[in-house]
């Protein structure tokens, strides 16, 4: 029936077509990319900004691809990708651990390595999606008993606790913080009820102390406590330092405070590094942080302080602008998608950026305990890029099928 | 629009609008976020960065010299080395502890030192933290003394005792004298294991055990040899340097030791130098830094500034220069160095060799100061006060038991007398006499009787002649030190306008002009009273008259006003800095004497007065004739000052000493044409004219020999011969008072 409208005159013509915009705005955000990247590692023997390049490039086939799938097929297969997904977490905990985490599966003859749990952020998305598609098709039916009812709403929840479980068992406490936050965006926006926002905080005010006694890393603990209150730790180590003296039995625990302690070096740096950039920016390449070297992880979780040192509050704000129109425009495709499934997806890839974004600029500059979440398109890394690539190519499969359809 | 929305997904709308404005707010926090850190506290964090890149490293000045006026050098800095741990970069402190003893020959003791040291060395857990191990390691210079080690070729071959560090020589059991001269005798202990030579203090084995504790001895050989203190030495510091590599943490420091040749002769002129302590810190801590030394007294400290001279800095900033390249020290463009300006040399117009006659004459007194001036420029060519004290140790190694000592000594050997006030006794009479011909209360004819006693307000002062000397004129009444005469012509001239000649002409109460730290002293008037809280009574003025009382001055003050008067009335401000050179000698300052005041007096009354200062010591009935000495003739005045006193604690034989009264001699050489002005202070010295004019005495002969030998070309001239002082006319006899008979009952 929407077919039928491909040859009437189309829409009033918009000055300047926002879709169109957007594939601007992509081109802008990844030309940042390589630019920020080769400043960050211009100091360093490695450079990543090549090895990302050949990712972008790999990126585009996926857009492209992903944009050209028939949508319903998309949807059948949704659980079928979601399994795939699951299995890929589990494959992964058999692994070797790096840096005492496993999260890279392996792809046999090819020599890399992916983080399945990535892609199972938009796996997460599309399952979700197809069971509330198939919950709204099936809404009329008032054959279920009290029991079903009563289940019904959690299913969806259940979808999402799985992999999250997986992902915290790498343990990758940020994925698992993301994909939660992701998985809940699309809940929310199925049906928002104040039931389900009370439960909600309820489950997190239950499972933080639980998680906090039995499931957290010392690592993790100290980043959130550092973020709490780094200072307070700072008179604790004092006083310990004190007490050690007359006291050699607070030793271990005086050993563990200043391991806590070092973690906070690294976000306190990056905050020097992007506040020091002022109004202006320092220019490429002069920042003190990547000729120093003082800040870890510059190429990928923390790659905003070098355009923040660079660039300045002007680089920020275009950089914030351009997110903001990506963001933006993510959440504009539910508008225009044409069934249940394609809403929800959309709203699953608009969470998958925005809440990646959000979370590592909030740690970076301080507001977030440190995460460990990249930051989509900027920060090193191929399965961060093809995943977000993946959803943007749904995006753009709903945008092109809408304009085929006028 | 709407016809392209379905129906079924209208219930998205406001969870739309939800979605749009969480987006909105949460990146507006983002923006706010950056807003805060780049643009609020933006600058305050590019502060940060650049301090942590920014390093600065200070290089120290040369510090200046001290001379003397011929070019002697009075303090200079020698190269030290001193052996440093790192703790955090130690790897086997207990190996490098058996090391060290066995390189420098540690004995038990120091052994057991050198443990604790590095043991509380090790409990540093600072990252830069560096701990002295051993100061001062022996290489050229003698730890001692300010002269170069002499080397032993043959090395000397010594026993040596573990156990207490002693060396001893072989010597047979039989030998009753020193093998290395025989006039010098042993003594042996009881057992005859061990003997001492009685002048040397060289200690003999007969044995091989140590005859103090009966360790066995070790053979140990000795290269460098002091030539003062005939002490044996290695080169302790190329012994450690070639087993630094075995020594992980340890490093061998350079720095610059302060050095007084001279010892205890000038020390309390040049001074010494310790480390800044926190009040130093806190009143210029931008020149200083914690460990810096800084002078204590003397010139090291009036002349601090000039001979630090300026401390340079290197400014640079850590960075890379190319793409992976190291981390370098860069120069940093926004801060240029400072650069370093080196300390002045300071040549002090003190003459060594008379410092020297000036201490060998006061060898005798324990406690006392000496100053000789030049007459004509005011320029102070001696100062010293006894006890002296080794400014080489208060500037080094100072151990807590010398400081103790130093405390300790009721001589107060820190003190430097020259420049502390006394009560001056009778050498004031001088102030009292001009005043009073000045005023018309006096002449060189009026007499005044003398009954051993002055009555006034009820009470009898007494003059130090109980006998009492008789009718008196002034010139008789100065070179006898009648204190009568004085008394009566100080009631008759009041305690102000005695207060008023004294601070005025003479320059007592007033500083002097040294640049060294020196006290004013105190000339009471009424007003001085009344700020002190004291009970003004009329009869203090006669006290005052003739230097007692509460009457202080110094010695260097007293020598001033006799110069005055010696060169013809004028009182010039003092100094002991001649002039300030750069490195190259070329001069930078000049110090002038300047004249501050003329004499009130006549040429009439200066003959007339020089004449009693003439018969002080050169007739029989002077208060120093029998101090007086054949060749020179010396015009002068004694002074005995009551100044008995009270200290609890102190041994019954310092208890007596302090009792006794202050002894002056100020005088002036040659009488007829002066030269040199000397005064002698003798710390409760008993007598001026018995104590302290033979010492006065002595310094002058010592100077005028000096005078002969340093110009042999210019021998005094025939016409000019000194006459026979017991023979002689006194050089202006005053009229009518030059035959009147002493009164000697």
């Amino acid at each position: 029936m929407m077919r039928l409208g491909a040859t009437a005159a189309p829409g009033p013509r918009r000055f300047l077509d926002f879709n169109k915009l957007i594939i601007a705005v992509i081109v802008a955000i990844i030309a940042i990319g390589l630019l920020n990247l080769r400043n960050a590692d211009f100091y360093s023997e490695d450079s990543f900004h090549e090895r990302q390049l050949k990712w972008y490039l790999l990126g585009l086939v996926v857009t492209i691809a992903v944009s050209q799938i028939d949508l319903h097929l998309v949807s059948r297969l949704s659980y079928v990708v979601y399994g795939i997904g699951v299995i890929a977490l589990i494959a992964v905990l058999f692994t070797d651990p790096i840096n005492n985490s496993r999260r890279w599966l392996p792809i046999p003859f090819l020599g890399e390595a992916v983080q399945p749990s990535e892609f199972v952020k938009i796996a997460v998305v599309m399952a979700l999606a197809r069971w509330y598609h198939d919950r709204g098709r099936a809404r009329g039916d008032a054959a279920h008993s009290r029991w079903t009812q009563w289940l019904r709403p959690w299913v969806p929840h259940l979808f999402l606790l799985a992999p999250v479980i997986l992902i915290f068992m790498e343990p990758d406490l940020g994925t698992a913080l993301i994909v939660t936050l992701i998985g809940m965006s699309v809940i929310f926006f199925e049906g928002m009820r104040w039931r389900s926002i009370v439960t909600a905080i309820g489950v997190v005010a239950l499972i933080f102390p639980l998680a906090w006694k039995f499931a957290l890393h010392d690592y993790q603990k100290a980043r959130v406590l550092v973020w709490w209150d780094s200072e307070a730790l700072e008179v604790q180590v004092e006083q310990l330092r004190e007490a050690y003296k007359t006291d050699p039995s607070v030793e271990p625990q005086l050993t563990r405070l200043k391991r806590v302690l070092d973690k906070a070096y690294q976000p306190e740096q990056a905050v020097v590094a992007i506040g020091s950039g002022e109004f202006y920016g320092k220019g490429g390449q002069k920042g003190h942080a990547t000729r120093q070297r003082t800040l870890p992880f510059l190429h990928t979780d923390f790659v905003i302080a070098t355009w923040g040192e660079e660039r300045g509050f002007i680089g920020c704000t275009v950089l914030l602008t351009l997110y903001y129109l990506l963001v933006y425009w993510a959440v504009r495709v539910t508008k225009i998608a044409r069934d249940r499934f394609q809403v929800l997806v959309s709203v699953g890839v608009c969470a998958t950026i925005f809440w990646q974004f959000f979370v590592n600029v909030g740690m970076v500059t301080g507001l977030l305990p440190v995460v460990g979440v990249a930051l989509p398109l900027l920060s090193y890394g191929g399965s961060s890029v093809l995943s977000i690539c993946l959803g943007l190519g749904l995006l753009y499969n709903i945008v092109l099928r809408e304009r085929a359809t006028g | 629009m709407a016809t392209r929305t379905p129906a079924g997904l209208v219930e998205y709308r406001t969870h739309y609008r939800w979605a749009v404005v969480a987006i909105t707010g949460l990146f507006l926090a983002l923006l706010s976020r950056f807003f805060l850190l780049q643009i609020v506290r933006g600058g305050e964090y590019r502060q940060d960065q650049l301090s942590s890149q920014q390093r600065s490293e200070r290089i120290p000045a040369q510090r200046g010299l001290i001379l003397d006026r011929n070019g002697v050098v009075l303090a200079t800095d020698v190269e030290t080395h001193d052996l440093v741990m790192r703790p955090l970069r130690v790897r086997n402190p207990e190996r490098t502890i058996e090391l060290l003893r066995r390189l420098l020959h540690l004995n038990d003791e120091d052994d057991a030192h050198l443990r604790e040291l590095v043991s509380i060395g090790l409990e540093q857990k600072e990252r830069y933290a560096e701990i002295v191990i051993r100061r001062d390691l022996v290489s050229h210079h003698s730890p001692v003394a300010s002269v170069k080690l002499e080397v032993l070729d043959p090395p000397k071959k010594t026993l040596w005792c573990s156990q207490c560090g002693r060396n001893f020589d072989q010597v047979d059991e039989s030998a009753r004298t020193c093998p290395r001269n025989r006039r010098h005798k042993l003594r042996w202990n009881e057992h005859r294991t061990g003997a001492v030579c009685k002048n040397h203090g060289i200690e003999f084995t007969a044995g091989t055990a140590c005859p103090h504790d009966g360790a066995v001895l070790r053979q140990r050989s000795y290269t460098l040899r002091c030539p003062e203190t005939g002490t044996y030495y290695n080169n302790e510091k190329a012994v450690i340097d070639a087993h630094l590599y075995e020594m992980v943490g340890f490093e061998i420091r350079s720095s610059r030791r302060r050095v007084y040749p001279y010892r205890n002769v000038l020390a309390h002129v040049t001074g010494y130098m310790n480390q800044v302590n926190r009040k130093d810190l806190d009143r210029h801590g931008d020149t200083y830094a914690p460990g810096d030394r800084i002078g204590r007294s003397g010139t090291e400290r009036a002349l601090e500034k000039e001979l630090r001279g300026t401390w340079g800095r290197r400014n640079y900033r850590l960075d890379r220069r190319y793409k992976g390249g190291p981390v370098l020290e860069l120069p940093d463009p926004k801060r240029p160095d400072v650069p370093v300006i080196d300390g002045t040399t300071v040549r002090l117009t003190i003459d060594v060799e008379l410092q020297r006659i000036v201490q060998k004459a006061m060898r005798y007194h324990r406690s006392g100061a000496a100053v000789v001036l030049d007459v004509h420029t005011g320029e102070i060519l001696a100062m010293y006060s006894r006890p002296s004290f080794d400014p080489n140790l208060w500037s080094g190694r100072l151990t807590a038991a010398a400081y103790r000592a130093a405390k300790a000594n009721p001589y107060s050997p820190m003190l430097n007398k020259a420049l502390t006030a006394y009560a001056p006794g009778s050498v004031y009479k001088l102030v009292t006499a001009v005043a009073a011909v000045d005023l018309g209360k006096a002449d060189l004819i009026r007499e005044i009787q003398c009954k051993g006693y002055y009555e006034f307000g009820g009470r009898r002062f007494r003059c130090h002649n109980r006998f009492g000397h008789g009718p008196q004129d002034l010139i008789h009444a100065m070179s006898r030190s009648c204190d009568i005469y004085f008394y009566r012509v100080g009631e008759e001239m009041g305690m102000e306008q005695l207060y008023e000649y004294a601070t005025r002409d003479f320059g007592f109460g007033r500083e002097t002009g040294i640049e060294i730290a020196e006290s004013v002293g105190v000339v009471p008037n009424k007003d001085w009273h009344r700020r002190q809280d004291r009970v003004w009574m009329p009869g203090f003025t006669l006290s005052t008259a003739v230097g007692q009382k509460d009457v202080r001055s110094t010695p260097l003050q007293v020598t001033r006003a006799f110069a005055g008067f010696a060169n013809g009335g004028e009182l010039k401000t003092t100094h002991i800095l001649k002039q300030l050179e750069d490195r190259k000698g070329n001069v930078v300052r000049v110090v002038r004497p300047r004249v501050v005041t003329r004499y009130p007096m006549t040429a009439e009354t200066a003959a007339g007065l020089g004449d009693s200062f003439w018969r002080v010591v050169n007739d029989e009935h002077g208060t120093a004739f029998g101090a007086r000495m054949d060749g020179i003739e010396v015009s002068g005045k004694t002074g005995t000052a009551e100044a008995a006193e009270h200290k609890a604690g102190v041994s019954e034989d310092v208890a007596i000493w302090l009792k006794d009264d202050h002894a002056w001699f100020t005088g002036y050489a040659p009488s007829r044409k002066p030269e040199i002005a000397v005064t002698v202070f003798l710390d409760h010295g008993h007598s001026g004219g018995k104590a302290a004019a033979p010492v006065a005495m002595k310094i002058f002969k010592g100077y005028f020999s000096r005078r002969t030998s340093a110009f042999p070309l210019d021998p005094p001239r025939e016409d000019e011969a000194l006459p026979n002082p017991i023979t002689a006319e006194p050089p202006q006899p005053a009229p009518g008072a030059v035959n009147k008979a002493p009164i000697d009952l």
